[in-house]
C-alpha cells in the first residue's frame, strides 16, 4: 500500500527518470526497471525474489498513455 | 484516473498475484485481458454482450477472487481479448492507426462498480478520496 501510494504520488518524477519503463518499488524505493512493459504475472515472480516479505507495487511509467484513454 | 493495488487468487500456482488496477466507476464489471486470464487459471463462464463507445462488445464472464486490504470478495469479471500487437507499443507504420502506447490492460486490470460495491464502505470511501486532491 506505501509502495503504491509513492508510486502515485512521485508520478511525473519518474515519468522524467524511467520513461517508458516497468519499475518495481520495494519500501518506496525503485529497485529493479524494465524497458517496455511487462507481463504482471513474470513482475510477482521478480518482486518475490527481491521483495520478499517487504511492501512493493509495480508500475508501467507511461508518458503518453493518459492522453490516449477515453 | 484511480490507481491502486489488488491482489487475485492465481488458481494453478494456488496463490495471490499483485496487480496494478485502475478504478473505474463507469464500468459494470472487472476487466481484464485474456493473457493473463488464462495464466491464472480464471473460470470461462458464459459470453455477455455489453455496449462500448460506438457499438456493442462481446466477451466472456468470469470470477476473480480479489483481496484488497483485509477483505477478500468473489466478484464478476470480463476477460478480454486483446490482439497481440496491442500489447506493444505502436511501430513507424502504425502511427495515426491505433495509440503509441501499448494497450492499458497488457499490465493491469479494471476494477469496476461491482468491486467497490463489494468492499466496506469505509475501503470504498478511502479509494473515491483519491479523486479529491
Amino acid at each position: 500500500m506505501e509502495s503504491r501510494k509513492w508510486i502515485n504520488e512521485n508520478l511525473p518524477k519518474l515519468k522524467e527518470k524511467y520513461p517508458n519503463k516497468t519499475i518495481i518499488v520495494c519500501d518506496c524505493k525503485v529497485v529493479k526497471v524494465f524497458d517496455g512493459i511487462m507481463n504482471p504475472i513474470q513482475l510477482n515472480e521478480v518482486a518475490r525474489q527481491i521483495c520478499e516479505g517487504k511492501d512493493w507495487s509495480y508500475t508501467f511509467v507511461s508518458v503518453e498513455e493518459e492522453e490516449y484513454i477515453l | 484516473m484511480i490507481v491502486i493495488d489488488v491482489e487475485i487468487y492465481n488458481h494453478p500456482k494456488k496463490r495471490y498475484e499483485l496487480f496494478e488496477a485502475v478504478v473505474d466507476t463507469g464500468a459494470t464489471f472487472c476487466a481484464l485481458a485474456k493473457h493473463i486470464a488464462d495464466e491464472i487459471g480464471l473460470p470461462v463462464h458464459e459470453p455477455i454482450h455489453l455496449w462500448q463507445v460506438n457499438g456493442p462488445l462481446t466477451l466472456t464472464k468470469t470470477t476473480l477472487r480479489i483481496r484488497y486490504g483485509k477483505s477478500e470478495n468473489h466478484v464478476d469479471g470480463v476477460i478480454v481479448d486483446i490482439a497481440r500487437n496491442y500489447l506493444r507499443p505502436a511501430t513507424p507504420d502504425e502511427k495515426c492507426k491505433r495509440p503509441l502506447t501499448p494497450h492499458p490492460l497488457t499490465s493491469r486490470i479494471i476494477l469496476g462498480k461491482n468491486f467497490l460495491e463489494k468492499l466496506s464502505e469505509d475501503d470504498r470511501k478511502e479509494i473515491l478520496s483519491h479523486l479529491v486532491p
